[in-house]
């Protein structure tokens, strides 16, 4: 009976993830530039950072891989930089001050933005290696500019995230009986 | 200690896949894209039905739009009425030989010895690095894509868009010229026009514009030149207007241009691949035989 039970949720978060996965892959790829500099959402790294930060590690990496391959696929100019942020960065959102702030909107929101800035930077790192191999010259650092580029697409992820925090939280991949008690379990396991 | 010893393993695991995938795919010509195939066989019908539902929603949207300015304007354009009904004969005329002037030059016709190839746009650029564009055309349609080919890419009206840079079974990657990293030589539209280079740039970028440098000292260069591709090196075939100089700068690097290409990526759907037409291409070996 409870193997059955192990069976039935095992089977509901695949699913659930895939539809998660599916239906963020191909809202980022239809969903309009906003902004003067054309920011769109990342929503598939709010995916992968949300999923770190609200369902642990292992959550976050396989999440934060398989977002991250559709993000090179959809977006990419090579596969497996956004494998490795996306992967990385739910590793790392579970990490995310995780004595307090388990299913606190305002952290997990902290965690997206810090994983979107990374993010940002490991993209522009590839450009200049990119840069460097064809013969091409450097840009400049000029302070605004960058800070422009790394704030910039901080905001509309975080905007998608919030309500993305939400769904995951109440029709997520755990039911929300169980998940609260693995939480609660992390947490209190961490205080001991 | 064992368990986290297990998922530690498979953190290192999944970083080496990543990292191997990565410098594989920068390979040029290699199979990862055939073997990815299938998952856009899965995806493409997908992602047609989401994208023709965005652009109908963006008509519906603009008709909104366009509706209630209309509305505004319509008191305007009753007073204009009779000045535009003259205009409107010189208009037909003019718009009639337009017609036959633009199915003089087609875009077929323009390059006889490539193949043209129509294409969808599945996914628009988004960020830094994650900058290309996805098109609904293939291996199977006959883009392949060897070791050191690429196909350019141009608009409706033959601007060039960029070149592609993988294809898979159903579909490409398409780098913008605007991206950072994509370059080509361009000439000035001139009689006795230089070759430069033109190339994107990160600052440059946000502004919708790409760097022309490698310019020639004493090179006759002015703003409002218009750049096309020299056909120096290969990847583009010489003649495709890339866009018009809108600035000049000489400073510590030297001489170089602002260019802004003639084509918008924000409204771009349709895009032409140009293709090496093998055929055509034996036919002029022969005759040089």
């Amino acid at each position: 009976m409870r193997l059955i039970e192990i069976r039935r949720s095992r089977m509901r978060r695949l699913l659930v993830y895939i539809l998660w996965l599916l239906s963020m892959g191909l809202l980022q790829t239809v969903w309009p530039p906003l902004g003067r500099l054309g920011f769109k959402p990342n929503f598939l790294l709010a995916l992968a950072s949300l999923s770190g930060f609200l369902f642990g590690g292992g959550d976050g990496l396989w999440i934060g891989l398989i977002a991250g391959f559709m993000l090179d696929f959809f977006h990419g100019r090579a596969i497996g930089l956004g494998m490795l942020v996306l992967m990385l960065g739910g590793i790392l959102a579970s990490r995310f001050l995780r004595r307090r702030a388990s299913r606190n909107i305002v952290f997990a929101l902290l965690a997206v933005a810090i994983v979107q800035v990374l993010f940002t930077l490991a993209s522009h790192a590839a450009i200049l290696l990119t840069l460097w191999l064809a013969d091409l010259p450097l840009p400049q650092p000029e302070p605004l500019p960058l800070l422009e580029e790394l704030a910039g697409p901080v905001l509309p992820t975080l905007l998608a995230a919030a309500p993305m925090y939400v769904l995951l939280y109440f029709v997520g991949p755990y039911r929300r009986r169980s998940r609260s008690n693995t939480i609660d379990m992390r947490v209190d396991a961490t205080r001991i | 200690m064992a368990r986290r010893r297990s998922r530690l393993t498979i953190v290192l695991v999944a970083i080496v896949v990543s990292v191997t995938l990565f410098i594989w795919s920068l390979i040029p010509g290699s199979a990862l894209s055939r073997l990815l195939s299938p998952i856009s066989f899965i995806l493409e019908p997908a992602q047609n039905a989401v994208m023709s539902l965005r652009q109908r929603f963006d008509e519906m949207r603009l008709s909104i739009k366009v509706g209630s300015e209309i509305q505004q304007l319509n008191a305007e354009l009753r007073e204009e009425n009779a000045r535009l009904r003259q205009q409107v004969q010189r208009l037909e005329e003019e718009n009639r030989e337009f017609n036959q002037l633009r199915d003089a030059i087609s875009i077929k016709t323009t390059f006889k010895e490539m193949n043209v190839l129509h294409a969808n746009i599945l996914s628009d650029s988004f960020g830094t690095w994650f900058d290309v564009l996805r098109v609904d055309r293939g291996r199977r349609d006959g883009l392949t894509l060897g070791e050191m080919d690429s196909a350019a890419v141009v608009d409706v009206d033959m601007n060039l868009i960029g070149r592609t840079i993988s294809a898979d079974e159903v579909s490409a990657k398409v780098l913008p010229l605007v991206a950072e990293g994509a370059t080509l030589a361009g000439r000035i539209n001139r009689m006795d026009g230089v070759t430069v280079r033109v190339h994107g740039d990160a600052l440059l970028k946000d502004r919708g514009l790409c760097m022309v440098d490698r310019i020639p000292p004493r090179a006759d260069i002015a703003v409002g030149d218009e750049i096309l591709t020299s056909g120096d090196g290969g990847l583009f075939p010489p003649g495709i207007p890339v866009g018009v100089i809108t600035a000049l700068h000489d400073d510590e690097i030297g001489i170089w241009a602002e260019l802004e290409p003639y084509t918008q990526l924000d409204t771009l759907t349709d895009v032409f691949i140009l293709l090496v037409d093998e055929a055509s291409g034996d036919e002029q070996d022969d005759a040089a035989d």
